[in-house]
């Protein structure tokens, strides 16, 4: 098992082994975070690809003073971010498709006895500001501890903490709407 | 009735815990290699772009000192010229037919 910084060095003499041993280690979690924000498997799929792609241009500029999973945790947020933001410069013109599409969103990993519950949260997640949405996914998605969140959005640890919260309570308010029409059914 | 709903949306922010992640098509490897190829990304090495760089910096410093000459030609023309306009003037003003 080679370590982070012989993953770095291969890539940048070309290895193509190397390309693959960090596709073993990281496609996961960047398809994962992506799918997080998009909802939509092709598009996390286009969002891998083009991490993959920065990581390659950009491997020289690894300055290492952070961690490689913390560096690429960051290429995949803003990456996903501005894909998003993109795609939502359409949105007027496919504003139905895009809606249908989230919310029947069902994450292929969630356990089963949490199918209907994960769904109402990726449907509601999307109320929440850019940071606070990030926050969300890293931390109760992803489930990274909270400084390493913070390392990745380049912010304090309490600046995340306050962010977690708000998005909480943002998202609280949301799912209390929900609530009553789920005593319903 | 208010500690079942607090539970409800305790258990919806919970609800991917222990989950699996989701994984990415067996065959996106294969594109992403495909698409490094094919863009054919190079690493420029540091030295090469610093040599880009002190080139691009003599042109400019080349073209700045030829504009600076050229604006400086223009007005001396000018001055010329409006000088033998006026001295051309009043010769032909002085010229008398006897």
């Amino acid at each position: 098992m080679k370590s982070e910084v012989e993953i770095i060095e291969a890539i940048i003499d070309g290895d193509e082994k190397a390309l693959a041993t960090l596709y073993t280690l990281y496609s996961e979690k960047i398809y994962n975070t992506a799918l997080s924000y998009t909802k939509i498997g092709e598009d996390a799929e286009e969002i891998t690809q083009d991490v993959f792609l920065k990581i390659f241009k950009n491997v020289l500029k690894f300055k290492r003073e952070s961690s490689l999973n913390t560096w690429i945790y960051r290429i995949t947020v803003n990456t996903s971010l501005n894909y998003l933001k993109k795609k939502n410069r359409f949105k007027i013109f496919n504003n139905r498709l895009i809606n249908s599409q989230s919310i029947d969103f069902h994450h292929p990993g969630v356990l089963l006895e949490n199918k209907e519950k994960a769904a109402i949260l990726y449907q509601v997640i999307d109320c929440l500001s850019k940071n606070q949405k990030t926050a969300f996914i890293l931390s109760y998605i992803e489930g990274l501890p909270r400084q390493e969140v913070a390392d990745i959005m380049e912010t304090s640890l309490k600046a995340v903490e306050s962010l977690l919260q708000r998005a909480k309570r943002k998202m609280k308010s949301e799912l209390e709407k929900i609530y009553p029409d789920r005593r319903k059914s | 009735m208010d500690e079942e709903k607090e539970k409800w949306v305790e258990a919806i922010f919970q609800s991917m815990k222990d989950s699996r992640r989701a994984s990415p098509k067996p065959e996106l490897l294969s594109k992403i290699n495909e698409k490094i190829h094919f863009e054919q990304v190079d690493f420029v090495p540091f030295t090469k772009l610093r040599y880009g760089l002190v080139a691009a910096i003599f042109v400019l410093l080349v073209n700045s000192i030829a504009l600076v000459y050229y604006v400086q030609n223009q007005r001396l023309n000018y001055k010329e010229r409006t000088f033998m306009n006026v001295y051309n003037e009043s010769l032909i003003n002085s010229y008398q037919i006897y």
